[in-house]
């Protein structure tokens, strides 16, 4: 098997499941319970919370710990706009969400809310010029993602924060799933922050919001106090402890890790821009992410084609009723062939050159078939 | 002139056009707007063989199929299309 399809998760660290295991024996205690075992367990996701933070160096805001980034994006979109319907219910967005940023936006507009999706450049970053002109008084939230999962392209998030501090009233919200443990961020600037560890060499079901201390949110899951007076249910303290476990190992030897990657990335485009009819797609993306069309072969071909083979890359499906056609290629490129020949390749500090080999000479035999 | 319009909730363009259609659809006294949503729907559009790509608004004069609008368009190329149909039909 090669993997190339990092971006849409990751193998486990089998040092997180080690603890995840070690964890679920010793502290199962429920963490709502106030007898020693009960403590115990608080205290365990106290320490994990408070490593999360230091990790990140935002050490004023709460883990709100959810399923995932879905869950997270849900409480800090909804949470946020129904907490201040009452000073304005406008929003301001990318064209480049996750379709759980997209969705709960789709749902919020069809609550009354208004929503504006800002113009890209040629290189996909958003205008910032029309995102200062956008925010009015009645604008209580800007979301954009750090990283667009499709083509990696990577945000000027020191810009997009400058703006939104000229307003108080403003709260920027980041979806940083594809960003952490991937980029250096810098997290300072942002009231809400939402991500999932399975994209980081974590475990599936976790994820969490980052909440400024000072900002609001109504519940969107009910349920009492218990962690967080925000998210209610029992806490899953193992998974929380994943969490931070998976964090600690994603951010260890970080510069090394992503130096291998880069030197990866540039071998991978260097066989690709010897292929005939390849287009790679989006110039200043994030290592990990490759875009790439293969004119005249459609996407879902290649796709299965290479799967056959057990090596798994990934096609998009962002306003497609189909996973042949990506938005994203078609805005960034103008193309719509691009658009409908593109696969996305991701890479992990994981990836060997042998794989990237391997790839390129299957890659080249199911072009042969199919041209 | 009646338009079914087919979107979905995860369609970041539809989002983006939200604002384009009521601009523009208020500059016209005579449309009619159906709505489907893609997934909840699917039985209702099936004899419409929605494309690949959303939002698709399905123009009808008389009752007739007249032209498909298929992607986002901006306020002006939008414009444009509409009036194309109202003289042509």
């Amino acid at each position: 098997m090669i993997y190339l399809d990092y971006s849409a998760t990751t193998p486990p660290d089998p040092r997180v499941l080690d603890a995840y295991q070690l964890f679920n024996q010793e502290y199962f205690g429920n963490p709502n319970s106030t007898h020693e075992l009960g403590l115990l367990a608080n205290h365990q996701i106290e320490k994990a919370s408070k490593e999360i933070l230091s990790i990140l160096n935002v050490e004023h805001y709460e883990v709100i710990y959810t399923s995932g980034a879905t869950e997270a994006n849900n409480l800090a979109l909804k949470g946020y706009a129904y907490q201040n319907a009452h000073k304005g219910k406008h929003i301001i967005t990318s064209p480049y969400e996750h379709s759980s940023v997209t969705t709960v936006l789709n749902y919020l507009a069809k609550q009354g809310y208004e929503i504006d999706v800002l113009d890209i450049d040629k290189q996909g970053k958003v205008d910032l010029v029309e995102l200062r002109d956008l925010i009015r008084e009645d604008t209580i939230l800007v979301s954009i993602g750090m990283v667009n999962s499709e083509l990696g392209i990577l945000q000027d998030m020191e810009a997009i924060k400058e703006i939104i501090a000229e307003h108080e009233d403003v709260v920027l919200h980041s979806d940083m799933t594809q960003a952490i443990g991937k980029v250096k961020v810098d997290l300072k600037g942002i009231d809400l922050i939402t991500f999932s560890a399975h994209k980081f060499y974590g475990l599936k079901g976790i994820g969490a919001l980052l909440r400024r201390k000072d900002i609001l949110l109504e519940p969107v899951i009910h349920g009492g106090k218990s962690n967080s007076m925000f998210r209610g249910g029992t806490p899953p303290v193992p998974l929380m402890n994943s969490l931070a476990v998976a964090l600690r190992f994603a951010t260890k030897d970080f510069s090394k890790k992503i130096e291998h990657i880069k030197q990866l990335n540039l071998y991978l485009k260097d066989r690709l821009g010897q292929i005939k009819n390849s287009k790679i797609n989006g110039v200043d993306a994030i290592p990990q992410i490759l875009n790439v069309s293969f004119l005249g072969v459609p996407a879902e071909t290649l796709h299965h084609e290479l799967s056959k083979r057990k090596i798994y890359v990934s096609t998009q499906t962002a306003c497609s009723s189909e996973s042949s056609y990506s938005i994203t290629v078609k805005r960034i490129t103008g193309s719509d062939e691009r658009a409908k020949t593109s696969i996305r390749i991701s890479l992990s500090h994981l990836t060997k050159k042998q794989e990237i080999d391997d790839f390129i000479d299957a890659l080249l035999e199911v072009l042969d078939e199919n041209r | 002139m009646k338009i079914v319009r087919v979107t979905a909730m995860w369609c970041m363009s539809c989002l983006a056009m939200k604002k384009v259609w009521k601009k523009v659809f208020a500059e016209f006294d005579d449309i009619e707007i159906i709505d489907f949503d893609f997934d909840m729907d699917q039985e209702r559009i099936e004899s419409y063989q929605i494309g690949k790509v959303l939002p698709e608004l399905i123009v009808f004069q008389n009752e007739k199929e007249v032209g498909r609008i298929i992607g986002e368009k901006s306020k002006h190329q939008l414009f444009q299309i509409l009036e194309e149909f109202h003289e042509n039909n």
